[in-house]
């Protein structure tokens, strides 16, 4: 018998529980954690959370498919061609011309059916949702800067006069009212370091850099209280900036904003240059 | 791989780094960058003023061995010996004292950690000007300063323990976090920050007093928590006038009823409002001002249970208005007080509907805005 | 395992071999490993600078017969007195249901500008002084210092008293001494205040009043005043010798300083000169 097994492979145990058992465990188990706030990312809150969700459970499904296939394609050769009582085992290099061109056939459908996919979907999304900043001259634009720090979150709102750098400035650390059913929109940019405001349950994220202006947004769709995260790995204590996010139905929000407003109004300090920042509102 | 050549991009590479490094910028702030040549070795060890001998009585009781009370000491006014040595007793001016000898290799421990975890907001040399702390308000500390907020001592400095619990527990609201770092690492931290004292103030002043946290006294209102908030609402309008600073929670004629005062009084315009007062903390040698909190609005940085904010009134907040009350009026009133601030938490903090019918309330019905 | 704990262990045990443990009353124990210029006690941040190598010795209230006296002016246009609102707390405004102004800057007709703290600011390094028992007393009056600039030896105490049937906080803005802030609502007994740093002038407010403000000189001998409405002042009982004499204003700063020498029972005049 030869080293080389020059058979064309079987793809019979594709009917079989192989393929089956791994990929409902995968999608299953997925799913449960999914469905545990501590685990999965809950119901989305703002308008385009939905995609996200969307784009997740078609790439976990995807992946798990491949995933399992690919398992499978490893475990049942390794069994069948494993070496027994009257059986040698066989083992082939791939080297062949056959393989190669299997190896690419695979490789294509492969990035056809996944990547392709998954890419035309994602960028759909962008363009849609994610890039779709709104319009600042738009009056239902609530816009909020976005200063991080080492180690804490300072948001800046216009107040009830609209305009940044003014007295009645709403500002406040590691705390962010928004109105629900508006379309909120940042300008991020840190102090120090970089920082990656996360707002998993709006599903956005976006990093704050130092010495550039990024841009952000989402619209909340469900009032309530939801969390304020800094996603950036790299750093000692970025896990502890923790924020919490507020959404208001429209007239209490209107309350809250006169209230905050006034408020700053009466901190306002109009001497102490130092402790004033804003920046002009960039889209 | 072949087509690269890898000296042409290593000629490359020199060449970006060159031109990066030729485009300097002239920054007027100085602490705009950070200096790269930062020292990060204490060359000498420093006296550190510590607490009284009931701190010591304390820590001979957590400490069993370590410390013990000599009758003879003190020219006989007796006083504990540390076996370790590293506590002291002497006589400077006349005036005995305990001191900490904080060695130069353990500040050089507390320097390197604190360039790596505090220098970003607090300064290389802990002058509370940092990179992120600067715009920053309320401002970073100054270890230069020695004026601690929250510490919640009546002496003018606060004990390794007390600086250590705010540390440990943070200030909520402000980017100070609840720093999980050793025990060991925090207090060489602390070493090294009570050794930036100037002269004439701080830990190396003989005249200055180191103490403990305020102890927490029974509270006398446990079963009576409805009465409390009466008598600490009729304390905070009355005897101790909260409402010249904080936010008044009565209507002008509520006040008028509690303070006594004749028909007709009025107060001060926006009663219901806070009103920003100095402090003494500067920025670039200008003090910045203070605003005191709104219970029912604003975040409380050191805590919302009775006992913290029974031991934040008792013993005020440093460089701010907010004035020691401990020994001003009565614990039992102390302790109303703290009952009367925790209900307005509870009752109205980040509860907008609630809130917003109670001060709405307020500022209608009255004469006041 | 981090150095720090290792460094702390061994500086402890090397102390202890030192002899430390702090035997009294012998100054604290040397400095760690590698640290020979840790031995000394806590440095002598000293009161002032009263005591010198010299062998300065006591002062008797009887040595001195020379008399400084003269007065501070201001030049130029005095501000117009600005009214004080009390708006916010009403027992304030009962107490003054007059008005009052502002008393920072208080000058007379001719000129005279009172509440200057006038002091030696050198030459009486010759002596050691005793502080006297009794404190000097600032009273809280309808809202407002009495007096508004108090002068004081170090070591004496500030007897802060409220008369007003209002809460006050007495705040010290000190930079050389203990700093304080308490409060003392009607009927408290007094605050005594203790600063053992000579240091001119140290601010006293309210911040529940924000009007309300004082000043403490604090020197570590018996020779200051404080002029009066017509911006005089005296300064008698001095020794013979040579002086440095400064005046300070709570809003006007420092005046130039004046040296003069002075005989046994001389009597001179000078006169400080202040402006915006």
């Amino acid at each position: 018998m030869s080293m080389l097994s020059t058979s064309t492979p079987s793809f019979a145990f594709l009917r079989s529980r192989w393929l089956g058992c791994p990929l409902a465990l995968m999608l299953t188990s997925t799913w449960a954690l999914a469905q545990d706030k501590r685990w999965g990312p809950g119901e989305p809150a703002s308008d385009y959370g939905y995609r996200f969700g969307e784009l997740f459970w078609l790439i976990t499904t995807l992946v798990s498919v491949a995933f399992a296939l690919v398992v499978v394609l490893l475990i049942v050769p390794m069994l069948r061609d494993r070496a027994r009582p009257g059986h040698r085992a066989s083992f082939d290099h791939g080297k062949s011309l056959h393989d190669k061109r299997l190896t690419a056939v695979i490789s294509i459908i492969t990035f056809i059916v996944l990547d392709a996919w998954v890419l035309v979907i994602a960028m759909k999304d962008l363009r849609e949702a994610y890039w779709a900043i709104p319009a600042a001259k738009d009056p239902q634009t609530y816009k909020v800067e976005v200063l991080a720090q080492q180690w804490a979150w300072s948001f800046r709102a216009a107040g009830v006069d609209g305009e940044f750098g003014t007295p009645d400035d709403i500002l406040t650390t590691n705390e962010l009212v928004v109105p629900k059913d508006r379309p909120v929109s940042f300008n991020l940019t840190s102090k120090d370091v970089i920082h990656s405001l996360f707002l998993p349950e709006m599903r956005m994220k976006k990093d704050l850099n130092p010495g550039a202006i990024n841009l952000a947004w989402f619209k909340p769709v469900v009032e309530g209280e939801f969390s304020i995260l800094c996603a950036e790995l790299c750093g000692f204590a970025h896990y502890q900036m923790f924020g919490k996010l507020r959404v208001l139905e429209q007239g209490q929000f209107n309350e809250w904003e006169a209230e905050a407003s006034q408020l700053a109004s009466t901190a306002f300090d109009a001497d102490d240059t130092e402790g004033h920042w804003a920046w002009d509102w960039q889209e | 791989m072949r087509g690269i050549s890898w000296q042409g991009l290593a000629v490359a590479f020199g060449a970006l780094g060159l031109l990066t490094s030729l485009q300097t910028s002239e920054d007027e702030n100085p602490h705009a960058r950070a200096p790269r040549d930062v020292s990060l070795v204490v060359t000498e060890g420093a006296w550190l003023r510590a607490p009284g001998a009931d701190w010591f009585a304390q820590r001979a009781k957590a400490e069993p061995g370590r410390f013990t009370h000599d009758a003879t000491a003190a020219g006989g006014a007796g006083g504990w010996v540390d076996s370790h040595g590293e506590y002291s007793l002497s006589e400077i001016e006349g005036e005995w004292a305990y001191w900490q000898w904080a060695s130069a290799e353990r500040l050089t421990d507390g320097r390197q950690d604190f360039v790596q975890f505090c220098s970003s907001c607090h300064g290389l040399n802990g002058d509370g000007y940092g990179r992120s702390g600067q715009h920053l308000r309320p401002t970073p500390r100054s270890f230069q300063q020695n004026k601690f907020k929250f510490t919640k001592v009546t002496a003018d400095l606060p004990s390794d323990e007390a600086l250590l619990s705010v540390i440990k527990r943070g200030l909520a609201g402000t980017p100070m976090l609840p720093w999980d770092l050793s025990d060991v690492q925090l207090l060489d931290i602390i070493q090294y920050i009570k050794s930036l004292s100037p002269e004439e103030s701080g830990w190396r002043d003989v005249y200055s007093q180191v103490g403990d946290a305020i102890e927490v006294t029974e509270d006398p209102w446990t079963d009576t928590k409805e009465r409390a908030i009466v008598r600490g609402r009729e304390i905070y309008h009355g005897a101790a006038s909260c409402h010249l600073c904080h936010p008044g929670y009565v209507t002008n004629e509520e006040l008028r009823v509690i303070r006594k005062d004749p028909e007709g009084t009025t107060y001060r315009e926006n009663l219901t409002y806070p009103a920003l007062k100095d402090s003494e903390y500067e920025v670039l040698g200008r003090a910045t001002k203070v605003m005191p909190p709104d219970f029912t609005w604003h975040q409380m940085r050191a805590g919302t249970t009775t006992a913290d904010l029974f031991q934040t009134i008792a013993s005020g907040i440093k460089g701010t208005a907010m004035p020691q009350w401990k020994g001003a009026i009565s614990d039992e009133d102390l302790w109303a007080l703290a009952h009367y601030v925790e209900n307005l938490i509870v009752s109205y903090k980040d509860q907008p509907a609630a809130r917003s019918a109670f001060m709405g309330g307020l500022r209608v019905s009255g004469d006041n805005k | 395992m981090r150095t720090s704990f290792f460094a702390l262990v061994l500086s402890s045990s090397v102390l202890t071999a030192c002899g430390g443990g702090g035997e009294a009353p012998a100054p604290p124990p040397g400095g760690g490993p590698g640290s020979s210029s840790g031995t000394q006690a806590p440095a002598n941040s000293g009161s002032g600078g009263a005591a010198q190598a010299a062998g300065p010795t006591a002062w008797s209230d009887s040595a001195g017969t020379a008399t400084v006296s003269g007065s501070a002016s201001f030049k130029g246009e005095a501000p117009a007195p600005v009214q004080i609102a009390m708006d916010s707390d009403p027992k304030c405004v009962e107490m003054n249901s007059d008005g009052v102004t502002d008393g920072s800057v208080l000058v007379d007709a001719a000129g005279g500008l009172q509440n200057v703290f006038v002091y030696v600011s050198n030459g009486t390094d010759a002596w050691t002084f005793t502080a006297p028992e009794e404190p000097v007393v600032l009273d809280q009056v309808g809202c407002n210092y009495t007096p508004r600039v108090v002068g004081m030896m170090t070591g004496q105490a500030l007897r802060v008293k409220n008369s007003d049937p209002t809460v006050h906080n007495v705040h010290t803005y000190p930079r050389k001494n203990r700093a304080s802030n308490v409060s003392q609502p009607a009927g408290s007994k007094a605050l005594d205040i203790e600063m053992n740093r000579g240091e001119v002038l140290v601010a006293v407010k309210c911040d529940m009043h924000s009007w309300m403000q004082a000043r403490v000189g604090i020197v570590d001998h018996p020779f200051f005043t404080v002029t009066a409405a017509d911006g005089s002042f005296t300064l008698p009982k001095l020794p013979a010798g040579d002086y440095t004499i400064s005046a300070e204003h709570e809003v006007f700063g420092k005046a130039s300083k004046q040296t003069i020498t002075i005989g046994d029972g001389e009597a001179q005049s000078i006169s400080f000169e202040f402006s915006k």
